[in-house]
């Protein structure tokens, strides 16, 4: 049937070759099922990564009979880590992909919840005219943002603000991030990463999404509440940005802070529910600009832009069209003060 | 006690992890999980009857949960770094582009398969046998041959669309 003989004793393959000789048509379906048996084979094998070293099974025997360890137990991840260079070795082994993985997740949960600031805000609730969640507001240097500008395409634009007055509700925002591989603790760690949100964030109701505003699913998670918070994103500003002329528009950017700039850089992710993991993956030059990108269905938390700092460059990965796209700034001061290397910058209202 | 199991361990910890490679789409994790399989082996008392199909079906329930994990704590950012450029750097990230779009077209036609289809084949390309693939996905013996014939098509057909790759055409013809 699906184009193997199968182990089936000598009369009967024989038998079965004799059938084979004489009927062509099951002559044909077994061709074209081997034909389709060999096209799976090749298909997987093009998704085969680099095979991994086995670690020395007695290190597998030796934590199995650990006293006071399960499976199950945050410590077990402590085993062996094999692979190039790793081999053999016990304990764990730092890994900058998986931190980066952690600080990035930190950074998207931020963006999230000053989204649904910004929802909070269209339903009229108050705050405060200034913007204060425990940071320093910093602004970007002029020339930072004027080469955004002028590398911008039409339509990738960051998200302004709008900040109206309003009290502010104590809430936590709490990212839990897994912190294998990080050279820290093992399992399963919970952050601080924002001081004050709104308390209901994960509470407000969608308003019925106009025809041309975005939406996303945004990750921050107020404490108590579980689930996704959903978010109802401005429309990208292509034409002014919507604010208070009284109180003014902020430009948020959630940043991500690391040493130096890969020579590649792929940001991958479905943020939304039922959406193919996209890859946005930026490659830079010599110089450490950035020359390429490539973003098939990734869309940002709810934002229209997403701003990663990695000094000495800002990225800013922008939807536009449900597609991501990624731009390099002129270098810039560190990103903002506190746990969080969020940057708040008051834009004028009216600009991008 | 572990007799049995070391021996298996070599048979089968490249097969295990190109799996759980291709459930968890994480080489490193995939690896982590193959490790965490074998350990709960040999806590497991008794020795299953079937233990190859016992470790694939183990292998294959940590890579859901690790799916479900992931939900939970929304962590869907990664953030990849290029390892270090000590190839030529002119040739290196085409290739590299192309492995990994590759990758990707094949992930997305296996997401596109029912989860039953999906684990058969992965099974069977694990190199287990019909009752083993019945044993680990609760198929019936004769329905297993059946369903990696119509789970071949539809990744054939898939990858296909993915990739503007006529040759699966051409193989079904």
């Amino acid at each position: 049937m699906d184009g193997a003989l199968g182990p089936q004793s000598g009369p009967e393959r024989a038998a079965i070759a004799v059938h084979l000789e004489e009927c062509e048509e099951c002559r044909s379906r077994l061709e074209e099922a081997s034909a389709a048996r060999e096209r799976a084979r090749a298909i997987l094998s093009a998704a085969d990564s680099p095979p991994a070293t086995a670690p020395p099974f007695a290190n597998l025997v030796a934590q199995a009979r650990s006293d006071g360890r399960t499976p199950d137990d945050a410590s077990a991840r402590e085993r062996v880590r094999v692979g190039p260079g790793a081999a053999g070795a016990t304990g764990r082994r730092r890994n900058p992909r998986l931190r980066l993985a952690w600080a990035a997740s930190i950074a998207i949960a931020a963006g999230a919840g000053l989204l649904g600031r910004e929802l909070a805000l269209q339903r009229g609730r108050d705050l405060p005219a200034e913007l204060d969640l425990g940071r320093e507001s910093v602004e970007a240097p002029a020339d930072a943002q004027e080469g955004f500008r002028e590398n911008a395409p039409a339509g990738r634009e960051s998200t302004a603000v709008e900040v109206p007055a309003r009290q502010k509700s104590e809430a936590k925002t709490i990212v839990e991030a897994e912190e294998s591989a990080t050279g820290q603790d093992a399992g399963t760690r919970k952050l601080d990463v924002s001081e004050r949100v709104d308390a209901d964030l994960a509470e407000v109701a969608v308003p019925p999404a106009a025809p041309s505003a975005h939406e996303a699913v945004g990750q921050a998670e107020d404490e108590g509440i579980s689930g996704r918070s959903r978010f109802a994103a401005r429309p990208s500003p292509s034409g002014p940005a919507i604010g208070h002329p009284a109180l003014g528009c902020w430009r948020v950017e959630p940043g991500l802070e690391r040493p130096g700039l890969p020579a590649r850089l792929r940001l991958t992710g479905d943020l939304l529910p039922g959406d193919e993991d996209g890859a946005l993956q930026l490659e830079t030059d010599p110089e450490q600009r950035l020359s390429g990108s490539e973003a098939p269905g990734w869309l940002p938390l709810g934002a229209d832009s997403v701003w990663v700092s990695v000094p000495p460059l800002i990225l800013r990965l922008a939807r536009s069209d449900g597609m991501l796209a990624g731009q390099a700034g002129d270098p810039v001061e560190p990103s903002a003060e506190g746990p969080l290397p969020v940057r708040y910058t008051r834009v004028e209202c009216g600009t991008p | 006690m572990s007799e049995p199991w070391a021996r298996l361990y070599r048979e089968v910890w490249d097969d295990l992890v190109r799996f759980l490679d291709r459930k968890v789409w994480d080489p490193e994790r995939a690896s982590d999980l193959a490790q965490e399989t074998f350990v709960r082996a040999l806590q497991a008392d008794p020795i299953p009857n079937d233990p190859r199909a016992w470790l694939f079906t183990v292998a294959g329930n940590l890579a859901k949960d690790e799916a479900r994990m992931a939900i939970r704590r929304r962590q869907k950012l990664k953030l990849i770094q290029a390892e270090a450029e000590d190839s030529d750097p002119a040739a290196r990230p085409d290739a590299e582009f192309e492995a990994s779009d590759r990758r990707a077209a094949v992930r997305q036609a296996l997401e596109s398969l029912s989860e039953r289809d999906r684990d058969a084949l992965l099974l069977c390309d694990a190199g287990l046998s019909y009752a083993e693939i019945a044993e680990a996905t609760g198929l019936s013996p004769g329905a297993v041959g059946t369903t990696l014939s119509r789970a071949r098509r539809k990744l054939a057909a898939a990858y296909e669309a993915a990739t503007g790759d006529e040759e699966s055409s051409v193989a079904h013809r």
